[in-house]
């Protein structure tokens, strides 16, 4: 029986907690998960320099369908770790692995990290009582628009609820949050369901856990418009609640 | 040319190497279109060097010739219908652009296998035929005939000529397009010594054959020339056409209920049986050709309407509709502007760049009727493959601008970059179908290119119903389950020849594939997807959440599944896919295509492993016709080459041999054939169907494409695609 560690690396190295650090100290066999996530200053190289010991980039392709490898490795009683920028289970896929990992009779240990999820509810200063469900807006495939984000937002705003949205990246190209709202609104001119307005008011996260991170509170328009000074991507969205308690009114201002 | 009683639409038919390409040289040579020193040596018709090589025609080139006839002029449309049977696609629409043609035989070989098939083409298309036995100075020459036994031979070959058309012509054209020599659609001569005459001709002109035997038994050229001025070949030939031949109105009266294909009771047909050139426009095109400096030709018969230059044309197969930019008449291989024309007539027409050999024009006041004289699925599928590249790196744009005129000029062409080897490649009908497009690559587009040997292409099927499989996504957060079978002959049947159509409304494909191809009506109504090589795709589930949003990109990793099999990469054919069940990720990231493609093939692919899988090979049809005592050397060859024999019957003193083979042989059948026989056999060919690869040799074919692909060296398992 071997360790399967999934840990959480949060969004830079200054949120690189102890906990994360020990377990990937006591692992045999550390892969570094690439595909999943961006941060600014965290990578296998600088994580091998960190922890003093060989990390393996892991593609998707290993991860998810070579599987096989890393559970040929448990079984020969090394332990694993795959290190993920953020938290090894909010929004990533790696929940197969532990799974398989668990059925064949190894020990699975989750070590949380700060992700962008908890990152973005934080700064946004938002109530988390009232986030629904999230959703990413990917780029369209042979031309055809995916409209999973469009009814996303429609049902929470029917609840009273907030939408994070996180945005695709293609071929290593990130969406920016320009694009993603470009989308909705083509969305919301196809579909005119009255999900979404050039009027509300949307919270725009860039390069967030990096020292040039900056969350606004901001008009769909003015997004749009691109006289913002807008970050290079990675950028992350929340569409909030249209009834707002008037404390969240409050601290959407303080991001203006 | 208004004057539609003095047009006439012929063909000249023959065997390869009696004297099409003469002939026709003679008659344009006279016409005074090209120069008459220059016919006979510079074989205009065939402008393309590669068909004087083979001997043979390839390109179908159009030409209007004038000719006087007591007093009154006529315009013949001269169409060079291909020679060889491996484009008999080609042939058959030439054909239906005729009224009558010009039947070629040489005097000494007489009736060949080829001869016959040309023959009855034309017959089932109701064109007239008239008889040219060509070659006739051989019989003084070689045979040293007297004319006594010259007579007889004539008239040997004139009976079997009455033999075929007796077989083959619809009753009530046999006893009228009888050959009789006393009537006068019969000519003698000599294309190549430029004389010939009917009977009514020699006795008007004082000729017979006494003369004939004269002018080749002395060393004094001068007779044969005089022979020439006195019954020019040209003369006898344009006589007994615009005599024999029916002019359109006449011709369009039987032919149109022949040749069009579809409703029959409306105002089109009305006005082409009747050739109205007030009526609404209707245009077959014969042949589409890449012109350097004007772009596309089309080129066809009007049958009913007038062409005119700014018109809109709707064309049937393509669906839109597009505008005629110029109209004009060919001369020789070049065209001659015309203000309009009737129908009756050849055209060529510019602006037509959506429309292909095949295609039909219509006024498009009648788009929404059904018919056509062709419809798209007449084009037959490739079979053989070659990678080409240019021999000079730099011609690479060249190169491909090319190949994609020569596709538009063939349909019968494929044309394709293969992803990821970055090679393009050339898929045609048979061996030699690519052999002459390389060629014509070569010596029309001056594209010198490296091929690889030639690969025979095969398909991917099951023969048995597999389970349900479970396809999980690379993620595994996504799950189809689904069944493969395979499908019925009647439903191949319906999809290949267009009959059943994607787009078509679903609850009429269900009803047609109830009522021929017993299917359930349920079921059928399900069917979401069906793929160019005639794979279904059937979503059999209900209310499952999110697939409506992923269906588009299932149905993309079906048909990209279907492109490349498990056994061989080959493309897979003939297969129903049923979906039962599946579970979706709520959010799109997790969703795409990386993992919806292969969720989809994994579950169709073990499927197919478990369900009996084999190739599916092509198979061609051979017609040989050989002396009776060599018969048994044919079957010899055939048989070593996975050869059957279908039918054996006796046409004259030969034998006739129907038999199929494989593709996968024919490579070196020609040379063999005739080495076998002294290079006495005649055939021709043509695909005929798929058929499953025997099972001693399957898994050795399979390895050694997968060796040429470069795949694993082993056969794909089931557990390879379950997870």
């Amino acid at each position: 029986m071997s360790y399967l560690y999934l840990v959480g690396l949060g969004l830079s190295k200054r949120f690189l907690t102890k906990k994360a650090m020990d377990y990937l100290k006591d692992s045999d066999l550390i892969y570094f998960d690439t595909y999943t996530s961006f941060s600014c200053d965290l990578s296998a190289e600088s994580l091998e320099e960190l922890i003093g010991k060989r990390v393996i980039p892991a593609t998707r392709a290993l991860l998810e369908t070579g599987f096989k490898e890393i559970m040929s490795h448990l079984e020969s009683g090394k332990n694993v770790a795959i290190a993920s920028v953020g938290d090894p289970v909010i929004a990533t896929t790696h929940v197969s692995l532990a799974v398989e990992a668990k059925n064949r009779g190894h020990e699975v240990v989750v070590v949380p990290g700060v992700s962008v999820h908890c990152y973005i509810i934080s700064k946004s200063m938002l109530s988390s009582y009232k986030f629904g469900r999230s959703v990413t807006v990917v780029y369209p495939y042979n031309d055809v628009i995916d409209y999973a984000p469009y009814y996303v937002v429609k049902e929470n705003r029917e609840h009273g609820l907030h939408t994070i949205v996180y945005l695709d990246v293609k071929d290593g190209k990130f969406m920016d949050a320009r694009e993603a709202l470009t989308y909705l609104m083509k969305m919301e001119e196809k579909r005119k369901e009255n999900v979404i307005s050039r009027e509300d008011v949307v919270v725009v996260g860039q390069r967030l856990g990096c020292d040039d991170e900056k969350v606004i509170a901001k008009t769909v328009k003015d997004v749009l418009e691109g006289n913002l000074d807008l970050s290079p991507p990675p950028h992350i969205i929340i569409i909030p609640a249209r009834n707002l308690h008037y404390m969240e009114v409050e601290a959407l201002k303080c991001l203006h | 040319m208004k004057n539609r009683e003095r047009v006439r639409n012929i063909g000249i038919i023959a065997h390869v190497d009696h004297g099409k390409t003469t002939t026709s040289d003679q008659l344009l040579a006279a016409s005074g279109i090209i120069s008459p020193k220059v016919a006979g040596e510079a074989l205009a018709l065939d402008y393309l060097s590669v068909e004087q090589q083979r001997g043979i025609t390839v390109k179908a080139a159009n030409v209007s010739l004038y000719h006087e006839f007591e007093n009154k002029g006529y315009v013949i449309n001269l169409i060079d219908t291909p020679g060889h049977v491996d484009f008999s696609g080609r042939v058959t629409r030439s054909l239906r652009a005729l009224d009558g043609s010009i039947v070629v035989v040489d005097a000494v070989e007489g009736v060949m296998t080829q001869t016959e098939t040309v023959l009855r083409q034309s017959l089932e298309e109701r064109v007239r035929p008239i008889l040219f036995v060509n070659k006739v100075d051989r019989l003084v020459k070689e045979l040293k005939l007297g004319p006594q036994e010259m007579m007889q031979k004539l008239l040997d070959i004139i009976k079997e000529v009455n033999n075929l058309i007796d077989m083959y012509a619809e009753p009530e054209f046999k006893e009228k397009w009888m050959i009789n020599p006393t009537a006068g659609n019969v000519v003698f001569g000599s294309a190549k010594d430029k004389w010939g005459f009917s009977i009514p001709i020699a006795q008007k002109k004082g000729v017979n054959m006494k003369n004939v035997i004269d002018a080749y038994s002395t060393t004094d050229k001068s007779k044969i020339e005089e022979l020439a001025n006195t019954v020019p070949i040209h003369e006898a030939l344009l006589e007994t056409v615009i005599k024999f031949v029916p002019n359109p109105i006449e011709a369009q009266k039987y032919r149109i209920p022949k040749i069009w294909k579809g409703d029959m009771d409306n105002e089109l047909v009305k006005s082409m049986l009747n050739a109205d050139p007030n009526g609404p426009v209707v245009m077959m095109i014969t042949d589409m050709k890449v012109d350097p400096h004007a772009g596309l030709v089309a080129t066809g018969r009007v049958f009913s309407g007038t062409l005119r230059p700014g018109a809109e044309v709707w064309l049937v197969n393509a669906k839109t509709s597009q505008k005629i930019l110029q109209v004009s008449l060919y001369m020789g291989q070049f065209r001659e502007l015309a203000n309009e024309i009737p129908a009756g007539n050849i055209a060529a027409v510019l602006g037509l760049d959506k429309a292909r050999a095949g295609e039909t024009l219509i006024d498009p006041r009648f788009k929404d009727l059904q018919g056509s004289f062709e419809s798209l699925h007449y084009v037959s599928e490739p079979v053989v493959t070659v990678a080409v590249e240019p021999k000079n790196p730099k011609d690479l744009t060249r190169m491909i601008d090319s190949l994609r005129k020569l596709s538009i000029e063939d349909p019968n062409l494929h044309i394709k970059i293969n992803e990821e080897t970055g090679e393009y490649l050339i898929s045609g009908m048979g061996f030699l179908h690519v052999e002459v497009s390389l060629q014509l690559l070569k010596d029309y587009y001056g594209v010198e290119v490296i091929t690889s040997p030639p690969i025979v292409v095969y398909r991917e099927s099951i023969r048995a119903k597999s389970q349900v499989f479970e396809g999980k996504s690379p993620n595994k957060h996504n799950k189809f389950y689904i069944s493969v079978e395979p499908l019925n002959n009647e439903t191949i049947e319906l999809i290949a020849s267009g009959t059943i159509k994607e787009d078509m409304d679903a609850k009429e494909m269900a009803k047609m594939l109830r009522d021929k191809a017993e299917w359930d009506y349920e079921e059928a109504k399900r069917i979401v997807a069906i793929d160019e090589n005639v794979n279904v795709f059937v979503d059999m589930t209900s209310g499952i959440q999110h697939l409506r949003e992923i269906m588009d990109t299932l149905l993309q990793g079906f048909r990209l599944a279907m492109r490349e099999g498990p056994l061989a990469h080959e493309p897979v054919r003939g297969l129903k896919i049923v979906l039962h069940d599946a579970v979706i990720h709520e959010d799109p990231a997790h969703r795409g295509p990386a993992q919806i493609f292969p969720a989809v093939r994994n579950a169709i692919f073990a499927g197919f492993l478990t369900a009996r899988p084999t190739l599916l090979e092509p198979i061609q049809k051979l017609d040989i016709r050989v002396p009776m005592d060599l018969i048994g050397n044919v079957t010899a060859v055939l048989t070593r080459k996975r050869g059957k024999v279908l039918n054996m019957s006796q046409v004259g003193n030969a034998a006739r041999i129907l038999a199929e083979i494989p593709v996968s042989e024919s490579y070196e059948l020609a040379s063999e054939l005739r080495g076998a026989t002294g290079g006495k056999a005649f055939w021709g060919t043509e695909f005929s169907r798929w058929a499953p690869v025997p099972d001693s040799i399957l898994v050795d074919v399979i390895m050694k494409i997968r060796e040429r692909k470069g795949l694993p060296k082993e056969l794909p398992k089931p557990e390879d695609f379950l997870s």
